[in-house]
């Protein structure tokens, strides 16, 4: 039987579920933001939990590595892989969200391997000296055998 | 989909009012009320949240927004922002009026997770720490700002300005854009990226490129009353909800900040941006001269 509590429920999750999106013309895509960020989520690998990262001992300064081994070169392959697994799907075969707009720069601390991944927006055929975005900042925490610890939670 | 998801869309208002109607009183109220009571009590409680829930968007994910030629990069943005605090603003200027950049700079900060979202105790962000990106844009009538933009709830991640122009909903595309602003949710001041992203064009060659000055993504330039290209700038809204600020930068890298006892932009120094040469947990803050505090 319908109780009264469901009946409430029912109407505020069919008002607010109906908010509608002010989209014209050829912005309508319909879709409702929370249905966007439900159903695009993380495109493959979820980013590990905060508290993975919590547990690293992140470095301040740590110098690149000029030659990499083969656990560096194991991380960094990692690393850029979870870079692009966030990306959403559809941007596959996109100049600036594949490999060839990163650039991955390794370093190594306490037994870890820290796998930073820039942007080049150059490699695209933008002009050098621009970005496509704000506060970009990817940075890993890889262990020797090529697994990703931890992603920095970077925000500015 | 949950409620709890769709709720961060909704006003402050409109979660207030349905926070209040789960309440056990009002559970229990309704199983003593009379009948005729509960279908008043239900047309206002509907009457209610219709007017409180209307138009509760506050801003759009990225990934829910058209693309400009099918190019990821090319965001296109909605306008102008239905924001009863951020103004269209008329005026003949050829600069963005601060009339209606201080109001947006303020209600960027007022977004979900845009001000005070990093843990004061460890300097990490909250799960919820959010960067947002508008677009200042003129039209034939007025000054408008675009949506807020936002990547994908659960990611501390950047957000992508609108490289691809505005849609207005009253003057469609090809609208100049003189600029982006966004917002640090934790407060720093300008990173070096931030004071190289400008408006983006198509050129004759039809190649993508960005540009120091105001332009809409056909090409065509903005121009003031001597026929002369304007300046783009760059806008941030950084530091505490109740301490915010704002500033402002143009492509020769000279960084204003907002005075707001003296009502105008004070200039700071010009900065830089600098290049990461080590790995550490931040990126390198621009070089300024003078230094910024």
């Amino acid at each position: 039987m319908l109780k009264a509590y469901h009946f409430i429920s029912l109407v505020l999750l069919s008002v607010d579920g109906g908010t509608v999106a002010p989209q014209s013309g050829s912005l309508g895509s319909g879709a409702d933001a929370g249905i966007a960020d439900a159903g695009v989520a993380d495109a493959g690998i979820a980013a590990p939990p905060s508290s993975a990262a919590d547990s690293i001992r992140w470095p301040e300064n740590l110098r690149p590595l000029a030659t990499l081994d083969g656990p560096a070169v194991l991380a960094a392959n990692a690393a850029l892989q979870r870079v692009l697994s966030r990306f959403p799907k559809e941007y596959a075969g996109a100049c600036e969200y594949s490999a060839r707009s990163m650039e991955v720069v390794v370093g190594q601390e306490g037994g870890l391997y820290f796998v930073r991944i820039d942007r080049r927006a150059d490699r695209c055929g933008w002009a050098p000296g621009f970005n496509l975005e704000f506060d970009w900042f990817e940075l890993y925490a890889v262990s020797p055998e090529g697994r990703v610890l931890a992603r920095y939670p970077y925000m500015p | 989909m949950s409620l709890a998801l769709d709720l961060q869309f909704a006003t402050p208002w409109c979660r207030l009012v349905v926070a209040s109607t789960s309440t056990g009183l009002i559970l229990d109220w309704w199983a003593t009320a009379e009948y005729h009571m509960r279908g008043v009590f239900l047309l206002t409680l509907t009457l209610i949240l219709v007017l409180a829930c209307t138009n509760s968007r506050l801003y759009f994910v990225d990934s829910e927004l058209p693309r400009l030629e099918g190019k990821p990069k090319l965001v296109i943005a909605p306008g102008p922002w239905e924001n009863k605090d951020v103004p269209m603003v008329y005026s003949d200027t050829s600069d963005v009026p601060d009339d209606m950049v201080l109001p947006a700079l303020k209600a960027l900060m007022d977004l979900p997770g845009a001000a005070d979202a990093c843990d004061s105790n460890t300097g990490r962000p909250r799960p919820d720490a959010t960067e947002y990106c508008v677009a200042f844009y003129r039209t034939p009538k007025d000054w408008r700002v675009s949506w807020p933009i936002r990547n994908m709830t659960g990611q501390l991640s950047s957000c992508n300005p609108p490289l691809g122009g505005v849609e207005d909903k009253d003057f469609g595309r090809d609208l100049p854009v003189f600029g982006f602003a966004h917002n640090h949710p934790c407060g720093t001041s300008m990173s070096s990226p931030d004071l190289r992203v400008f408006p983006a064009m198509k050129s004759g060659e039809g190649r993508w490129m960005m540009v120091e000055y105001a332009v809409a993504s056909n090409g065509k330039p903005a121009l003031d009353s001597r026929g002369q290209l304007i300046p783009a700038w760059g806008w941030l809204a950084t530091g505490h909800a109740d301490a915010p600020r704002y500033y402002k930068w143009n492509p020769a890298g000279e960084v204003f900040e907002w005075n707001e006892g003296k009502r105008g932009w004070e200039f700071q120094a010009t900065c830089t941006p600098q290049k990461p040469s080590i790995i550490t947990t931040m990126m390198p803050p621009p070089k300024c001269s003078p230094e910024l505090n």
